[in-house]
């Protein structure tokens, strides 16, 4: 056992479970942005699918502290690993440039700590927000359940608030664009051939998952539904 | 092509030893021929140091043809400069403009102390190999070379990893300090090969941990190493040390 | 003529057929126990093929080892730079190739100027050394069905050159170095890098430790052991531009040398037809391009002399292709020394080609227009980009243009069939000693000598040298390592507190352009006569007026060079000696007055049938030469003819 210890904390280990936890949080993104996309549906199918959800109960916290040890794992391995980067070289370059392509360097890539820190940020602000919040309640087909519908769509009134969940899913979209790929690399699922392929898809799922998340908060603030 | 001599601005680190303070220091060569390799024209300005009573600076050279991996310099923020597959040595003169300023800097990390000017340490590259990144077979013990067949496209594989020449311009161009490509690519080069197998699983396990220990970042996938290695090894190899690395943990 | 000192020089060549010589060699050597080897101590100074292959077989054996090496890392010996492969008699392509081909062809290469059974030996154990290097996972190129691929090289008429790409120095000697590291880890070799060999101690008239000089912090060091094993390659850097690496040198074999190891053939040098020429004088190394080249390249300059136009504006009939002219049915694949000797000619006459005028033309227009250009591109693709990243031209458009450079130095201390100098407990391994390739080296040669010497002789013939002599523990507190460590110290000050005007490079330049010059491709009497006194001045100026930075307590690579240049100008004349010694040609010395009719050389096998050895007599004073007489038992010195 003492085997599996020492690989978590080897540097292979470490990638690989903040590979593992990220893509496991990408899964969970994904499935979100569903749940987000069933807005457009009208207020019954965005509640009914909340409802449905809580309806869940164990299950749901099961996935729910699932969710948080991924979340915890890949905050500490990401800072932990940005933090060994500055003890590793503890005096910089003066002058620094990258090679360009085959680097994979892109801006995304060398801001995973900062997108990463701001997502977190985030997150505990998107928690208070909706999550722990004192939902009104509607009843649908005879149900009583909560109305995120109306919670939604009072929240997107805000410009404040609009605007920095807009920029806020921008970031995750980078974050995504290197986190993915990075995510099948560290996996050590990569070969010379498939690593154009996934980094391409990588890029193109980033920018769904960030327009995705972003078209809801815009449409609302315009009026567009 | 033009044979016209340039002037080109350094900025050179200069440090006297393992423990001083360095700093970029300025000269301006006003005679350089662009045909000069980079490294000739580092002899070039020693001389002229020397003429005027002035310490030469000291950097890493041998081969001058890009295998030995001696020569270690960081160039306008490169590691070896601008073009590809290509180290220092190689590199030219006429890569460069007239009036051209370029930065030189020694390679920077941890496990990579300075010695002086841009000269430094890289012997926790031995120490990896010297983990594992051999083939347990003492002299004599060998049995026929054609006894077992390798089909041509492993060999080959494994070549293109065994090519490397362990320079540390993947530590040094690496945001992270990771020696990962350097040790992914002795791991790889073995994985591919028969002869590599027996020991396969401690060597991933043991020339890993020794990368960790030397000091080295971990590795964020960022693929500057393969952009900057003079060999061209690709990030690849650090997928398969992973692979190697996860299989080692089930026997 | 000096006399022979027939004792001196007892090659140790055992009794028997050719072809058991060996073999009764090893059934008659001592052997030391398991346990026994662990109590000795040797030292291994150079870490190339040579130097690493003997380090991790004696460790393996169970000797302590320390290794050294100059460079920051093992793995960083300019055996490294080896390209085109390594000769072994395995005849996997059933072309009729075998030992004693492998052996004809190579004392044949060598001029009849090496000894039948030290180069029987070598090609003996060539196939071990194939087997050794696949099973340590050297990556050689292979054919789809999985077997090792071969081919021929340097004009063999049989296909006996394993490779992989165009690095196979590299991929054997990282074979090599990985199995010392195995030992390293096993704390059985004690690897010190950056550290360089500057005196031999000798004890009791045994070599029984060296001095040396941390290359970081300057700390000179004594260390003993039981045997010292000289593994530090040739000294071809004499010329200043060559094609060796930089820090190449003949120091740690010069100062044993002067320790009284014998120096054998030294004006046996070697120069490679196929290298980028030198474009400016801020030069500071030449870059060989493979002889392959010549397979499909067509080696020509302008008729005129001082012919200024473009190559491609300069017709046909205006071009003399000299190597097709003269030597019709070889054409340009001429062995290494015609071809380099021609291209000398073509330039004394003026009609050298570039921008110094010091160059030929290496064509590949025709081969282009022949076999098209994926064809050739599939053949030379890397040799043409490696061309174009150094002169900025592209060889598809423009003809090459390539000059002869020094490659490699047959000669070296003198050893006996153990690989033992004359001083007891000194053996040399690999390029640093005379044996095995005459007066020339055959393509692929080096790396199987280098690696058959450290896998497959020293491991035997060393125990028994322990063995017999019985040799126990010495300390480095004696007054032979006083006196040897005073020396260096004060070699090391003289050379700082000089503070002349002219820098170690000046001098350098100076003495290559003299070697290069009087005891390059083609040598004369009248010129070694003089050069033997323009050295000497040299020498002198030098010692008065060198200029040195810094200080020896750091890292000083000018401190490193100036000894390292000091010790070149005194076997320079030596070398110089030697050439006008040998009143003959042969290999890669060529006399002018001594050629056929046809500009051959001309051997003289009645009285220059021996090894030169050259004793150092004390500073300043002339060598003293001996002769070791070579005898012929199995093969007929023939004339090479190439028309």
């Amino acid at each position: 056992m003492s085997k599996f210890k020492a690989a978590l904390q080897s540097q292979v280990g470490r990638k690989l479970i903040t590979g593992i936890t990220g893509l496991g949080l990408v899964l969970f993104i994904i499935v979100h942005l569903l749940g987000n996309l069933s807005y457009f549906g009208g207020p019954e199918a965005i509640n009914t699918y909340s409802h449905t959800l809580h309806e869940l109960g164990g299950l749901l916290w099961a996935a729910r502290l699932g969710l948080l040890v991924f979340f915890l794992f890949h905050i500490y391995l990401g800072i932990s690993i940005w933090l060994e980067k500055r003890r590793a070289r503890p005096v910089g370059y003066e002058s620094y440039n990258s090679r360009g392509v085959p680097s994979r360097q892109s801006w995304s890539a060398r801001s995973m700590i900062i997108t990463g820190v701001i997502l977190l940020v985030f997150v505990v602000f998107h928690l208070n927000t909706f999550a722990f919040h004192d939902f009104q309640t509607t009843v649908i087909n005879g149900v009583e359940m909560h109305d995120v519908h109306a919670r939604l769509t009072e929240v997107f009134q805000h410009e404040v608030y609009t605007i920095s969940y807009v920029l806020t899913m921008v970031l995750l979209g980078m974050h995504l664009r290197h986190g993915v790929w990075s995510s099948f690399q560290s996996l050590g699922w990569m070969s010379r051939n498939s690593n154009p392929v996934v980094y391409s898809i990588a890029y193109i799922l980033g920018l769904i998952i960030a327009v995705g998340f972003i078209g809801l908060p815009v449409s609302i603030y315009f009026g567009l539904v | 092509m033009s044979d016209q001599q340039m002037t080109i601005h350094l900025k050179v680190w200069r440090q006297k030893g393992p423990n001083s303070k360095g700093e970029l220091v300025d000269y301006t060569m006003d005679d350089v021929n662009p045909h000069m390799s980079f490294l000739e024209m580092f002899d070039w300005l020693n001389e002229k140091l020397m003429k005027q009573g002035e310490e030469p600076i000291e950097f890493d050279h041998d081969c001058r043809e890009g295998i030995c991996g001696s020569c270690n310099m960081m160039i306008n923020g490169q590691a070896h400069g601008p073009q590809k597959a290509t180290a220092a040595c190689q590199l030219h003169m006429r890569q460069f403009s007239d009036g051209d300023t370029i930065y030189v800097e020694p390679w920077r990390a941890k496990a990579f102390p300075i010695i002086k000017d841009l000269v430094v340490d890289r012997s926790a590259f031995d120490r990896i190999v010297e983990a594992g990144g051999y083939v347990s077979v003492n002299t004599g013990g060998a049995v026929d070379a054609n006894a077992q067949l390798i089909p041509k496209k492993e060999a080959d594989i494994a070549f293109d990893y065994a090519t490397c020449i362990g320079c540390g311009a993947c530590v040094a161009a690496c945001p992270n300090s990771s020696a990962s490509l350097f040790t992914g690519a002795k791991i790889a080069q073995f994985a591919h090969l028969p002869q590599g197998e027996p020991e396969r699983k401690e060597r991933a396990r043991a020339m890993v941990d020794q990368m960790k220990e030397e000091g080295f970042g971990d590795c964020s996938n960022f693929a500057e190493c393969e952009a900057v290695c003079p060999k061209e090894i690709s990030i690849t190899a650090i997928a398969e040390m992973r692979r190697e690395y996860v299989k080692s943990l089930f026997d | 003529m000096a006399q022979t000192k027939e004792e001196l020089f007892d090659a140790k060549i055992p009794e028997g057929p050719l072809q058991e010589k060996w073999d009764n060699h090893k059934n008659s050597l001592k052997l030391l126990n398991p346990n026994n080897k662990k109590k000795h101590h040797v030292i291994v100074v150079g870490t190339g093929l040579a130097g690493a292959s003997a380090s991790a077989s004696l460790a393996e054996l169970g000797y302590n080892v320390t290794a050294f090496c100059i460079q920051d890392s093992a793995r960083r010996a300019h055996s490294i730079a080896a390209q085109g492969g390594i000769n072994a008699a395995k005849n996997y392509q059933n072309d009729g190739d075998n030992i004693w081909r492998l052996f004809y062809d190579t004392i044949k290469g060598g001029d009849y100027r090496s000894r039948e059974a030290n180069v029987y030996r070598l090609a003996q154990v060539s196939n071990n050394i194939i087997d050794q290097c696949v099973a340590q996972g050297v990556p050689f190129a292979r054919e789809y069905g999985g077997t090792l691929a071969n081919r021929s090289f340097g004009g063999a008429q049989v296909s006996r050159t394993f490779y992989a790409r165009g690095q196979t120095g590299q991929q054997l000697l990282l074979g090599a170095y990985s199995a010392m590291m195995r030992q390293v880890e096993k704390g059985k070799i004690k690897m010190i890098p950056r550290q360089e060999m500057l005196d031999l101690v000798m004890v009791d008239d045994l070599a029984r430790g060296i001095i040396t000089r941390d290359l970081e912090t300057g700390e000179i060091q004594r260390h003993a052991a039981d045997a010292v094993l000289l593994c530090t390659g040739g000294y071809g850097n004499i010329y200043y531009l060559s094609t060796n690496a930089k820090n190449t040198n003949a120091s740690a074999a010069w100062r044993c040398h002067k320790r009284g190891a014998m120096f054998s053939n030294p004006c046996f040098t070697q120069i490679h037809p196929t290298c980028i020429p030198v474009s400016g004088e801020y030069q500071s190394k030449l870059t060989l391009m493979s002889e392959s080249l010549r397979n499909d390249g067509r080696v020509w300059v302008p008729k005129k002399a001082g012919d200024d136009r473009h190559p491609s504006d300069i017709p046909d009939d205006e071009r003399d292709y000299y190597l097709e002219r003269k030597y019709p049915s070889f054409g340009n694949l001429v062995p290494r020394d015609v071809a380099s000797r021609n291209a000398k000619y073509v330039c004394d006459e003026g009609r050298g080609v570039g921008p110094t005028k010091m160059a030929v033309y290496l064509d590949f227009r025709d081969a282009i227009k022949e076999q098209g250009l994926d064809t050739i591109s599939g053949k030379y693709g890397n040799l043409f980009d490696m061309y174009e990243k150094i002169t900025g031209e592209n060889p598809y458009e423009v003809p090459m243009r390539i000059y002869p450079a020094v490659h490699y130095t047959m000669g070296g201390l003198w050893v006996d069939y153990n690989l033992m100098s004359n001083l007891p407990g000194l053996f040399v391994l690999g390029e640093a000693n005379f044996s095995d390739h005459g007066a020339n080296r055959l393509g692929a040669s080096a790396l199987m000598q280098g690696l058959a010497d450290g896998y497959f002789v020293i491991p035997y013939t060393l125990g028994d040298y322990i063995a017999r002599n019985d040799i126990k523990p010495v300390s480095t507190d004696t007054p032979e390592f006083d006196q040897a460590e005073k020396e260096v110290r004060e070699r090391i000050s003289r050379l700082l507190d000089n503070k002349g005007n002219k820098t170690v490079l000046d001098f350098h330049r100076e003495l290559g352009k003299l070697m290069w010059d009087y005891v390059g491709m083609s040598r004369n009497k009248e010129g070694l006569e003089e050069v033997i006194g323009k050295i000497r001045d040299l020498r002198e100026e030098f010692w008065k007026d060198v200029y040195v930075p810094g200080e020896n307590e750091t890292f000083n690579k000018y401190l490193e060079y100036a000894y390292r240049v000091a010790d070149y100008m005194e076997l320079g004349e030596v070398m110089a000696r030697d050439a006008l010694d040998r009143e003959e040609s042969c290999g890669g010395h060529f006399r002018e007055e001594y050629q056929t009719e046809d500009g051959e050389a001309l051997r003289n096998d009645e009285e220059y049938n021996f090894v030169s050895c050259w004793e150092y007599k004390g500073e300043g004073e002339k060598h003293d030469i001996h002769r070791e007489p070579l005898e012929f038992e199995y093969v007929t010195p023939t004339q090479r003819s190439y028309k």
